[in-house]
């Protein structure tokens, strides 16, 4: 067992960067040959810079010192053309959205047979063969089918799949992939790991992994590497790493599993949903031809004050449009929903970054469920403001900006700030920490869950991770095509799941 | 097939309702070619004798119908102003002064206009983009028009390189046409031609940010590979479009330029026909120029259709 | 939101056209020459320090009319601008957010017009309406309202299913308030561009017409118009069908400048 890729050095920097720091600093390590090396980081890590690096497809304005050695030789300072012959070749590249890395009006077949029509000299026939062959060995039965598709007909993890053929059509040593199961469902990623494991051990194939995603690394890696602004902190096997990390960054990242303290229920009942039926009208011109889908399907539960009940489903499976229903931002329903005391349930969604008004200041913002509650003195307002800041954690200069300058964490607890400004009783935190980074997502749970304990606040927490709902959730019920399959306990649910879709649920959430 | 018919029907449709509007519009005006014709001291008398004569007596809808009964058989009427000379007969003989412009034109505008954007993004982010992109921007702000006049000036009056004004008959002298017609093709072509410039620059620097750029790069694709088989076939798509667009505006739009090197064709037409109120043959001339666009506009849906798989999806 | 790079587009669209501007605006109080006053003695002279862009064939002063026209031109165009504007942005946010039949009707007649070359509309519009600054301006405000309508409706179609719409319909703001206060602020760049625009194709529309003689009437000035009676004298005296020319590239290219500035600061 050789080394394959060796990194010596590696400074990446932006001249633009008026903050004087580098995309990567001083990174060195090795992919040894036949392993799958992981590379764990944050957002602004330096993760991704550092897998274009040794692509070689950094952008263009950016500036490389340091050493790279593939397979024993030094690529780093070769010509464009040179390092062409390796990409597609030697290395391969999987990355994080399928939708847009494939070419939307080119069919799949061409695109993963481009890499030998780029390298080889093979005839036609034989390069359509070994594109046949790269599918199916993807996974994708249909190959023959698949190949005259494009990627808008096929679905996410079809998508990804395609891409993996893309990479290794060509039998490269090293895969590098970034990210490559974060856009995707929870049971489709699980697939997708499944899949890189196998060609893995099929092709012999060493993987740089990059992700975010602690659980997933820990699922596939042999070894993990921890990244930082820029630097590498700590280095060992996975099961060092995740079971006795030295450095206090890691611990941070590898410890945080923020629980609930304590139980602060009362016997009175927040929200009660009784055989809720609902439908989505497609939005069609003639009246004649309008398609009604149904998309949740006899939901009952009741929600008590002070509770924190959890919904668990997979994108697709209603729980966005359930929150819609409860909240009255969509009303096509049949069924009841009673909601006790007169403040509406308020909403916090998952994108930071779709959910504040890019063209208003924080202060106006936050202004705003003021003016709706009537409260016409300005002073009052912004004093008002300043308090609602500092309970959710933030400064009171945040006021004054705008929320392109805001983290996504910030952003987080700004729409936390803004539903709790109409006093509701009922919260619903739709998958509120999902596109936050591990530390920050932490923070979040803390303050919801101080929220919970200071106002007796009752939360409709919605998320895919049965993990989270096992520390977090007083009760939880499991959501699939629109229908519950089961509720519980929140603890006694994932140490007990009762229905199959659990089972996968709680497997993809535990390695 | 069914598309197809129903764009058919669109476009039939179209026609008829405009033509209907525009019939209607102009018989609610006071004054109508009558009066023109006969001066501001004829008596009501001899009007009312003309207009029994031309017809106009006759209630609107009596008169449209009749008029598209005609127009289906390629009789547009009659000239009010120059009576005894069929629309028809007026429009085409200007015709083909105004569709050899605007072919000229187009012809220009295409052969400057997309090597000119491709140096853009061959040298983008260096001098040379820089300075195609001011001088396009400075292209596009010149009035067609008056780069006509100063086209007339310098190449006419100061080099003495054509007689403004001084245009022959296609049919008599072809070349000569052609050779007088370069002038205000130019004069339409610069202005159009840098908004395509700009436009295909954009397109196609925007393709390259994508995603999918990247992934081809990282199977060893070279920048040339990348340009011709990734790039341009997405950014064809909006281009095309826009193409179309200058397209029908050259076509239908060349009314101001026709009228500075006096170019007898269909814009001059409609201007002098709009001041003497010789309604039919502002009528045909606006038949002529709505099945243009709606006929533009079909041919663009019809390539959208062909180029992007993923509209293909939408209409199955 | 302001970067630290100079928006050197903005700064030097805005000076000129801040410039012009100015020049127009004096010259409606006062011009060096009388605008419309005949000199038979000094008829077709080429530019000096007495007339500094020469005279007419009439004896006129050129620099005079040409500075006197250009109000006219920035009158016509904003005031066309102003009614596309006002009333396009007030349809196209309630047929954007509410969508529905109604929002499909005005969109066929809104691609309607645009497929047209406006030069055209407003010939007919002309023809029905008969000759006039007034009139023009009615037929330009109207062909001007479909632009609008589309920026508008197609931010109200980007924003309205985004979260923090959702979470202001949530807190109980008001349809209206979401509209005008919450969603339209982020078309605000997108509108001047198009202002922008619209009013360049403005001054190009008014000074074609007037070049054809469909336009402002004498004894009102127009650029156009005085371009067409130069042509016949371009080669005794190219002068006066240049400046005003010069003058209306200008106030373009000034005007597009502005707009390029506001395209950077959108990116």
């Amino acid at each position: 067992m050789g080394v394959l890729l060796e990194v010596e050095h590696l400074s990446v920097g932006f001249a633009e960067d008026g903050r004087g720091k580098n995309a990567v600093e001083d990174l060195s390590f090795v992919v040894n040959q036949g392993e799958i090396l992981g590379l764990v980081g944050e957002s602004g890590s330096g993760k991704s810079m550092t897998a274009l690096t040794v692509m070689g497809i950094q952008p263009e304005n950016a500036r490389i010192s340091g050493r790279i050695v593939f397979r024993g030789r030094e690529i780093s300072c070769l010509s464009e053309n040179e390092r062409n012959q390796i990409r597609g070749n030697g290395m391969g590249m999987v990355f994080q959205e399928p939708m847009t890395s494939l070419n939307p009006v080119v069919k799949a077949g061409t695109q993963v047979a481009e890499a030998l029509k780029i390298h080889t000299d093979l005839p036609a026939k034989e390069i359509r063969a070994r594109t046949l062959e790269a599918l199916e060995c993807v996974g994708l039965s249909d190959a023959e089918t698949v190949y005259d598709q494009y990627p808008h007909e096929l679905s996410g993890g079809m998508r990804q799949r395609v891409m993996l053929a893309m990479a290794i059509v060509h039998m490269p040593s090293l895969l590098i992939a970034d990210e490559p199961t974060t856009a995707l469902d929870v049971l489709v990623q699980a697939q997708i790991l499944g899949l890189i494991r196998r060609l893995h051990k099929e092709r012999q194939l060493s993987v740089l992994f990059i992700s975010h995603d602690l659980n997933v690394i820990r699922q596939i890696c042999d070894r993990v590497l921890v990244m930082h602004e820029g630097r590498i902190l700590e280095e060992g096997s996975t099961k060092k790493i995740f079971e006795a990390p030295e450095h206090a960054y890691t611990k941070k990242l590898v410890g945080t599993a923020v629980e609930r303290s304590g139980d602060f229920r009362t016997e009175k009942t927040v929200l009660t949903v009784r055989n809720l039926n609902v439908y989505y009208k497609e939005r069609r011109l003639l009246p004649g031809r309008q398609k009604k889908h149904q998309v949740l399907s006899d939901i009952s539960f009741s929600v008590r004050e002070g509770e924190i009940f959890g919904i668990v489903g997979e994108s697709g499976c209603g729980k966005s449009t359930l929150a819609r229903a409860v909240t009255g931002l969509h009303r096509d329903l049949t069924g009841t929903v009673s909601v006790e005391g007169e403040n509406r349930p308020q909403i916090v969604f998952q994108d930071p970054f779709g959910s504040l008004n890019p063209a208003r200041k924080i202060g106006w913002i936050m202004e705003e469920p003021l003016r709706v509650r009537k409260i016409r003195d300005r002073q009052e307002r912004e004093h008002m403001v300043r308090e609602m800041l500092e309970d959710i954690g933030l400064d009171e200069s945040f006021a004054a900006r705008y929320p392109d300058e805001l983290s996504g964490g910030q952003r987080q607890r700004i729409s936390i700030g803004l539903a709790l400004s109409m006093n509701p009783k009922l919260l619903i935190a739709d998958e509120p920490v999902s596109a936050l980074d591990v530390t920050i997502q932490a923070q979040i749970l803390e303050l919801l869950l101080k929220i919970n304990r200071e106002r007796k606040a009752a939360i409709l927490f919605i998320t895919h991770d049965l993990g989270l709902v096992r520390r977090i959730c007083h009760q939880a019920a499991v959501l699939y095509e629109g229908r519950i399959l089961e509720t519980g306990e929140g603890r006694a649910l994932c140490d007990h799941p009762r229905t199959e879709y659990t089972k996968q649920l709680l497997a993809a959430a535990r390695p | 097939m069914n598309y197809i018919i129903r764009k058919i029907i669109t476009l039939i449709l179209t026609l008829l309702l405009i033509s209907a509007m525009t019939f209607g519009a102009f018989s609610v005006i006071p004054g109508d070619a009558s009066v023109s014709r006969l001066g501001t001291e004829a008596t009501q008398e001899q009007i009312d004798a003309l207009r029994a004569e031309m017809g106009l007596d006759r209630p609107v809808t009596e008169r449209y119908i009749s008029w598209v009964r005609g127009a289906v058989h390629g009789d547009f009427g009659e000239s009010l102003r120059y009576s005894g000379t069929t629309v028809r007969e007026l429009l085409s003989d200007r015709l083909t002064a105004t569709v050899l412009l605007a072919v000229i034109a187009l012809a220009m505008m295409f052969v400057f206009s997309v090597p000119l954007a491709l140096l853009s993004v061959h040298f983008k982010n260096h001098w040379q983009d820089t300075l195609i992109s001011q001088l396009v921007q400075l292209a596009m702000a010149v009035p067609s028009f008056f780069l006509g006049i100063l086209l007339t000036y310098f190449f006419g009056i100061a080099l003495k390189l054509f007689q403004p004004g001084k245009f022959v008959a296609p049919s008599e002298d072809f070349l000569g046409a052609v050779r007088y017609l370069v002038f205000p093709a130019m004069a339409i072509a610069l202005p159009k031609g840098a908004m395509v410039t700009r436009f295909i620059r954009n397109a196609v620097l925007g393709e390259m940010k994508k995603d999918y750029v990247r992934t081809a790069r990282s199977k060893g694709s070279s920048r040339d590979r990348i340009l011709y088989r990734h790039v341009l076939r997405n950014a064809l798509i909006p281009v095309i479009t826009f193409a179309a667009m200058i397209a029908v505006q050259i076509l239908a739009g060349s009314i101001v330029v026709e009228q500075v090197f006096s170019v007898p064709g269909v814009g001059r037409l409609l201007v002098s026909s709009i001041s003497s109120r010789d309604y039919p043959v502002v009528q045909a001339i606006v038949i002529y120029i709505t099945a243009i666009v709606v006929i533009m506009n079909f041919a663009i849906d019809l390539i959208y259709q062909l180029a992007d798989p993923r509209v293909k999806g939408d209409q199955g | 939101m302001m970067k630290m790079k100079k928006n050197w587009n903005l700064i030097i669209g805005l000076s000129i056209t801040g410039v012009i501007l100015t020049a127009a605006v004096a010259a409606q109080f006062w011009t060096p020459y009388s605008v419309t006053e005949m000199d038979a003695s000094s008829v077709n002279l080429a530019p000096s320090l007495v007339h500094l862009m020469g005279t007419d064939n009439f004896g006129r002063d050129v620099f005079s009319r040409t500075l006197n026209g250009i109000g006219i031109t920035f009158l016509t165009a904003s005031l066309a601008v102003a009614i596309g504007a006002f009333a396009g942005i007030l349809l196209g946010a309630v047929t954007g957010y509410y969508g529905g039949l109604f929002d499909e009707l005005v969109m066929g007649v809104v691609n309607m017009i645009l497929a047209f070359p406006s030069i055209l509309l407003a010939l007919i519009f002309i023809s029905f309406l008969g000759v006039g600054t007034g009139n023009l301006i009615a037929a330009l405000g109207i062909l001007y309202i479909p632009p609008f309508v589309r920026i508008v409706r197609s931010e109200m179609i980007r924003c309205r299913d985004l979260d923090f719409v959702r979470s202001a319909r949530v807190m109980g703001v008001g349809t209206g308030r979401i509209i005008y206060s919450h969603i339209l602020p982020n078309a605000l760049i997108s509108i001047l561009s198009t202002l922008t625009v619209t009013f360049n194709n403005a001054v190009l529309s008014e000074a074609g017409m007037s070049y054809l003689g469909l336009g402002v009437q004498p004894p009102v000035p127009s650029l156009g118009r005085m371009l067409s009676e130069a042509q016949p004298y371009l080669g005794i005296n190219p002068w006066y069908g240049i400046f005003p020319g010069l003058l209306i590239l200008l106030l373009i290219l000034g005007i597009a400048l502005v707009n390029e500035g506001l395209q950077r600061e959108k990116a």
